[in-house]
């Protein structure tokens, strides 16, 4: 095997292997579900659903398609519960099932479709697998994804199992896809554009307000109370000052940085089944054609956190994302429409494990003078004591009804002293001059373990919404 | 080293912008690293287009704003939409990306500097909307693209001609010049009744040239004197009519005449030069045959099992279902209204729009005979002296999706008043072809629920039956009633059939 000195590559960690689709079909995966006796269902843009044998084995060669359906709109969201496929397609929540045993579906029910449409193309509509008291929680993108033309565009609902629609959020712009904590909180990723300097990952804390007014008049339709009119050209730390129920962007992904289009979320359960990080999320994304890793906190009630960049190179955007307990990542995507660093019209693909931990920061926390790193291994101590090893750069951007937003009010944070602990495998770092709101990018050089590895990534962003007390 | 760090902290922000680096950074996901568009060309290229050379403004104007609906694009049409930048990028990198843009890949265009970005960001500063291809030509022209007729000269003459008129015999209302070299008439008139010639010349290779003529009303087009094609009649578009012609390399005369009666209008001529896979398109409006910029991809049953087509057809709302029937017998059901809304024979459906790019906007059934049944609430409580269809439905209506038969043919499902209303469709072929709805009721409503069946005008108007143009529906096991300009039943017996031929 290679020395220890030899650049950390992906390959080492996770191997990432396409699965070979059904010949001479066009498989712009939207969705992904996974079915008892480890079957997967995916469902295309196009609306077919089929079902596929054999991409947990180690010979991909030997999977086998079964169509299952036709016809859908556009599913993206979409999960196995009590022997009936559920998804969330653009009109609405339908729970479909083979009822008589020929392997393919006849009975289409439609659950809820109280939401709007228009025929705009833009209108999605991204659901999540059942939450803890069997409801599904809905993104629903503005029309356009400028304007508001169709009832609760721009808001996030619940379905209950029986059809129920319970107006939860408001404030959304451009959904790409959604998903839970380990905690059992939604979050979803809202991207860059009106409203939106960045692409971000959001808390979908009920009642509160995501930032995009666009669609703040559909609360009259529920007699719920008026959301925030921010003030454009404002920043989201002003802003959310003014009104308790806009919370801030979770963990923001800097533009261009860290993707530039995010889509599925899943929480890792898998109890170590794909490596160390345990509770962390990943989020899938369309534009680079990767997955980043996300450490959350909750601090003063407020979730925030780092983003590493973690798995890359799939062949296609990815737009959804699930992970199996026995630690496979299934993903696929397209980039119709929306172009991709992977150049493939579409793609299926799973991601394991190898075993091997790579040498990487596994969580970066805020504290009440800096931020405390831990490792997946025990640091290098006289490297990760010297403050010369770390820089930071920290920024936020222009909330604004204008498209995105530079980077403004950069601020260059300095590392006062970095105290390694005794077991080699935390750093505590104190930092002057942190924002309040600001996204603090923190990069680490000449810092490797002591058994010699190289950090894999030596860099991470992370959204300071609050400073802990 | 704490100066030598402090240094290089300071230092950053003074470095010029690297364009290649932003370039990678915020375009190259789409038009694509070697600027060829991404994606093997489904994004529009910066290398070799007339767009981003020439006068820079149009190029920062795009950046700045954005840009949505069609685009051509070194000859191929996108509809895609390019986001605007100019709140994300400051004046220095926008400088820096296009002065790399027009300097890269072969394209060969003068840097564009920070001013000329801050002068047109500062003149279009109260800009909110994307801008439009047709837009920006208007204020800049693409440079070094020649028209593709030159000395293009248009007749106009006012008049009600229902075929094509002796033009010698005729005195024209106006005579143009036509610097773009595109057949228009737009510019003249969109309205009833005239007629035009237009006359240019064409610079071809030598070969065989395919032509391309398609118009509403008629047209005939002439190369060198013979006429070439011809659309005689009065008629829609969709008419195409395409010739080879063996030319030598040169200057050819070109001659459209054209004709309009009434209705809409159309007129699209092209030429598509030997060895090459692209129409040119020597008319403004380009033709539906070939100038669409998606793939047709027409669904049909298979296996003989119903297509099912979830998706915006044109005709119903937003919640269309349309099912494609065996036997060329297809229908578009809404869930919104829960009802079947048109009926049609011939061809399904074509999902290449859809299914190409964002899939924007609704797509008409691909079959020739549409009948439009109704667009409106079906289900209400109609009084027996009620003539008119309700306008807001008192019943409360749930759509609940719908059960495919072994043979795969839907039936709808909807919860109304209290009950259980089973809508099923099917195509017979005996004793005719035919589509077969049977409506079943589950349950018994509050009171008598009524539902629509056609709103517009019928004739023979009979308990069992009424046509309307060429289509016939019967009913067994129920009745017809009639309003103003509606058809009902009321759903008062468990079962009921009706029958639409034509």
């Amino acid at each position: 095997m290679g020395a220890l000195s030899a650049a950390p590559v992906q390959s080492d960690f996770y191997k990432r292997e396409p699965i070979p689709l059904p010949p001479g079909e066009v498989m712009e995966i939207g969705s992904v579900a996974l079915l008892p006796g480890q079957k997967v269902a995916v469902a295309t843009r196009r609306g077919d659903i089929w079902i596929c044998d054999g991409a947990y084995g180690e010979d991909l060669s030997k999977v086998t398609w079964k169509k299952f359906a036709q016809g859908q709109h556009e599913p993206f969201g979409m999960f196995w519960k009590d022997g009936w496929l559920w998804m969330t397609q653009r009109p609405e929540v339908s729970r479909i099932k083979d009822a008589d045993g020929d392997g393919v579906a006849d009975t289409f029910e439609t659950i809820c479709a109280e939401w709007g449409i228009n025929g705009d193309y833009h209108e999605y509509a991204f659901g999540t697998e059942p939450d803890k008291e069997g409801n599904i929680w809905i993104t629903l993108c503005l029309t356009g994804s400028g304007g508001a033309a169709s009832n609760w565009r721009g808001w996030c609902v619940r379905v209950t199992p029986d059809g129920k629609m319970i107006p939860t959020c408001s404030g959304i712009r451009s959904p790409g896809g959604m998903g839970f904590n380990a905690k059992g909180d939604v979050f979803y990723c809202d991207n860059q554009g009106l409203w939106n300097g960045s692409s971000s990952i959001k808390w979908l804390k009920p009642g509160s307000f995501q930032g995009n007014p666009t669609g703040n008049k559909y609360h009259k339709l529920a007699n719920l109370p008026a959301p925030p009119e921010p003030v454009s050209g404002s920043r989201v730390e002003t802003e959310r000052a003014k009104f308790p129920t806009y919370i801030p962007p979770a963990v923001v992904l800097p533009h261009g940085k860290v993707g530039q289009s995010p889509t599925g979320i899943v929480a890792d359960t898998t109890d170590g089944n794909f490596g160390p990080w345990k509770e962390q999320l990943y989020v899938a994304e369309q534009c680079h054609s990767q997955i980043q890793r996300v450490c959350l906190e909750q601090v003063n009630g407020i979730y925030q956190g780092a983003v590493f960049p973690f798995l890359e190179g799939f062949e296609a955007g990815l737009i959804p994302i699930r992970l199996d307990p026995s630690g496979v990542i299934f993903t696929g995507g397209s980039n119709r429409g929306w172009a991709s660093r992977g150049s493939k019209p579409f793609t299926f693909e799973r991601v394991r494990w190898t075993g091997k931990v790579p040498f990487e920061m596994l969580t970066m926390f805020a504290t009440t003078d800096g931020f405390e790193l831990t490792f997946t291994e025990p640091v290098d101590k006289a490297a990760a004591a010297d403050v010369k090893n770390y820089s930071m750069a920290a920024w936020t951007y222009i909330l604004q009804s204008g498209y995105g937003s530079p980077e403004v009010d950069k601020a260059t944070p300095t590392i006062a002293s970095a105290t390694v602990s005794p077991d080699g495998k935390k750093v505590r770092l104190k930092v002057d001059g942190r924002v309040k709101g600001h996204v603090h990018h923190l990069q680490l050089k000449n810092i490797k373990a002591a058994s010699g590895a190289e950090m894999w990534h030596p860099q991470a962003y992370y959204t300071l919404n609050e400073i802990p007390k | 080293m704490r100066t030598i760090l402090f240094l290089t902290t300071l230092a950053l922000p003074l470095m010029a912008q690297d364009g290649g680096q932003l370039y990678g950074l915020y375009c190259s996901a789409c038009h694509g690293a070697d600027g060829k568009g991404a994606t093997g060309g489904q994004f529009p290229p910066l290398a070799g287009s007339e767009w981003p050379l020439g006068n820079p403004d149009r190029a920062i104007k795009i950046v700045l704003h954005g840009l949505h609906q069609p685009i051509e694009v070194s000859g191929k049409t996108y509809n895609l939409e390019m986001p605007p930048q100019g709140a994300a990028l400051p004046d220095d990198q926008i400088s820096a990306i296009l002065t790399y843009v027009r300097a890269s890949w072969g394209n060969k265009a003068s840097a564009v500097s920070v001013d000329q970005v801050k002068k047109v960001r500062a003149a279009t500063a109260n800009r909110k909307d994307h801008w439009t291809a047709e837009e920006l030509l208007k204020l800049h022209p693409l440079e070094n693209v020649k028209p593709p007729l030159a000395n293009l000269i248009s007749y106009y003459y006012k008049g009600s001609y229902q075929s094509m008129p002796d033009f010698s015999k005729l005195k024209a209302a106006a005579v143009e010049e036509e610097p773009s070299g595109l057949i228009d008439y737009s510019s003249y008139a969109n309205t009833d009744g005239f007629a035009m010639v237009w006359e240019g010349e064409l610079q071809t290779p030598a070969g065989k040239h395919e032509f391309s003529l398609d118009s509403d009303d008629g047209s005939r087009l002439f190369v060198d004197g013979a006429v070439v094609a011809e659309i005689k009649t009065i008629g829609p578009t969709g008419r195409t009519v395409k010739k080879a012609v063996d030319l030598k390399a040169g200057v050819h005369k070109i001659r459209v005449e054209y004709f309009e009666f009434s209705g809409n209008e159309g007129l699209s001529v092209g030429v598509k030069f030997a060895k090459e896979k692209r129409m040119q398109w020597l008319s403004k409006e380009k033709g539906k045959a070939s100038g669409k910029s998606w793939p047709e991809i027409m669904l049909a049953p298979v296996d003989n099992r119903p297509a099912i087509y979830r998706n915006f057809i044109q005709g119903t709302t937003a919640r269309g279902i349309g099912v494609g029937f065996p036997g060329q017998i297809n229908i578009a059901y809404s869930a919104d209204n829960l009802s079947m809304e048109m009926l049609w024979g011939g061809s399904f459906i074509d999902a290449g729009h859809h299914w190409t790019d964002r899939g924007v906007g609704y797509e008409p059934p691909a079959g020739e005979t549409v009948f439009a049944l109704s667009k409106q609430k079906a289900y209400a409580f109609a009084s027996e002296s009620a003539t008119a269809w309700p306008a807001a439905s008192q019943a409360t209506t749930r759509f609940r999706g719908y059960q495919l038969s072994p043979q795969g043919n839907p039936t709808f499902l909807v919860e109304v008043a209290g009950a259980r209303v089973f809508d099923g469709y099917e195509s017979v072929t005996d004793p005719s072809p035919s589509l077969l709805r049977t409506l079943r009721v589950d349950g018994k409503p509050a009171q008598t629920v009524s539902l629509l069946v056609h709103s517009g005008a019928h004739e023979a108007a009979q308990p069992e039956s009424f046509t309307v143009g060429e289509l016939t529906v019967r009913i067994t096991g129920g009745k017809f009633r009639y309003g103003t300009n509606v058809v009902m039943v009321d759903l008062t017996s468990p079962q009921a059939q009706l029958r639409y031929s034509w």
